[in-house]
């Protein structure tokens, strides 16, 4: 965690909170180390902090994740990149005219998983919580929950992804 | 012929890949495992509509592959045949894309004319499972349009996977 400890410590004494609680929450609750590193990456990739997803990235890879986690974790980034604003718009509107659409858009990646598709699922849950859609995070919380999580799982993977998003707002604040 | 739905025959045949006997080389069902598959077939080598559209399958190969797709011509001609058309003619000698000699199969999938024993202009898009997605067939003097055959197969591949598109009710949210 030497990479992400190196960008807490530049964090000013206000945020002192967050260092704790992301130091706290890297180190595993419910989740596995792959399951961990790969929701913080894709939180991070979703938050789009350049420096923070380097120390995520970084740190990710010396705690040894599997290469499939990373790459995961970068797919389930990117598709709910498109997802987030797709489908919330869908939802928000609520209207058979968009709801009977087919989405017209390419999503395989998320049938090609490289490691399994609930951890596919897990890291799509901060990015649906960071876009802030009711339906989208209902979804994908019913989604891991089917293949065998528990709220304690989904909980702390929504935590990861919200103590991720105020350190990143904290580093732009320094 | 087969249809959407129907299993992909099984088949195993020779291709031409090149312009030499070093480019011949033989595929099955295993070869083209997980992947894509599109299937064209065409009456006859040496003829005159089927290479503007092979060269246009041809050109298009990094789009299909950007799909995950691969892409093969065939036709009841043998593999020798093929490599020979393909020495004759300039716009066949740069070639992406296997032409597989294909009698049998041509046969299993229903696509050979009767009276001449030629394949139909027929087309097929394959998932990674085998199963046939697509299947369409032209007049004899009828050319494929290869922009047509790649929306096709993007809209088959739209699949909305995201549990996002779950409606309120699915089966899938009332677990």
């Amino acid at each position: 965690m030497e990479k992400i400890i190196e960008l807490l410590t530049a964090l000013p004494t206000e945020a002192k909170d967050l260092r704790i609680n992301l130091k706290r929450v890297l180190e595993g609750e419910s989740l596995d180390s792959e399951q961990t590193w790969g929701t913080a990456l894709a939180s991070a990739y979703y938050i789009r902090h350049p420096e923070l997803t380097a120390a995520v990235l970084a740190d990710a890879k010396s705690a040894g994740v599997n290469p499939a986690t990373l790459e995961d974790a970068r797919g389930a980034a990117s598709i709910m990149g498109m997802n987030t604003i797709y489908y919330r718009f869908r939802h928000l509107m609520n209207t058979e005219a968009y709801n009977q659409r087919p989405a017209n858009l390419r999503m395989m990646r998320m049938q090609q998983v490289a490691t399994t598709k609930v951890n596919f699922e897990l890291f799509s849950i901060g990015p649906a919580a960071l876009a802030g859609c009711e339906m989208c995070l209902k979804a994908h919380e019913a989604a891991v929950k089917k293949d065998g999580m528990n709220e304690d799982n989904v909980h702390d993977a929504v935590r990861i992804a919200a103590i991720l998003h105020g350190v990143a707002v904290a580093l732009d604040s320094i | 012929m087969n249809t959407v739905g129907d299993k992909f025959p099984q088949f195993k045949v020779q291709a031409c890949n090149g312009l030499t006997n070093d480019d011949l080389t033989t595929y099955s069902n295993e070869s083209f495992d997980g992947k894509w598959k599109v299937f064209f077939f065409y009456p006859k080598d040496f003829t005159f509509v089927c290479p503007t559209e092979i060269v246009e399958f041809s050109k298009n190969a990094e789009e299909f592959e950007d799909r995950d797709a691969i892409v093969v011509g065939g036709s009841a001609d043998n593999e020798f045949c093929h490599m020979a058309w393909r020495n004759s003619h300039e716009d066949l000698r740069d070639l992406k894309i296997p032409l597989i000699a294909a009698p049998k199969l041509a046969h299993d999938l229903g696509i050979l004319d009767p009276e001449e024993s030629v394949c139909l202009r027929a087309t097929f898009i394959v998932d990674p499972n085998d199963v046939i997605q697509y299947a369409a067939v032209n007049n004899l003097s009828v050319g494929r349009n290869v922009k047509e055959i790649i929306r096709i197969l993007d809209a088959i591949q739209s699949d909305e996977l995201c549990p996002c598109n779950w409606n309120k009710g699915d089966a899938t949210l009332n677990v």
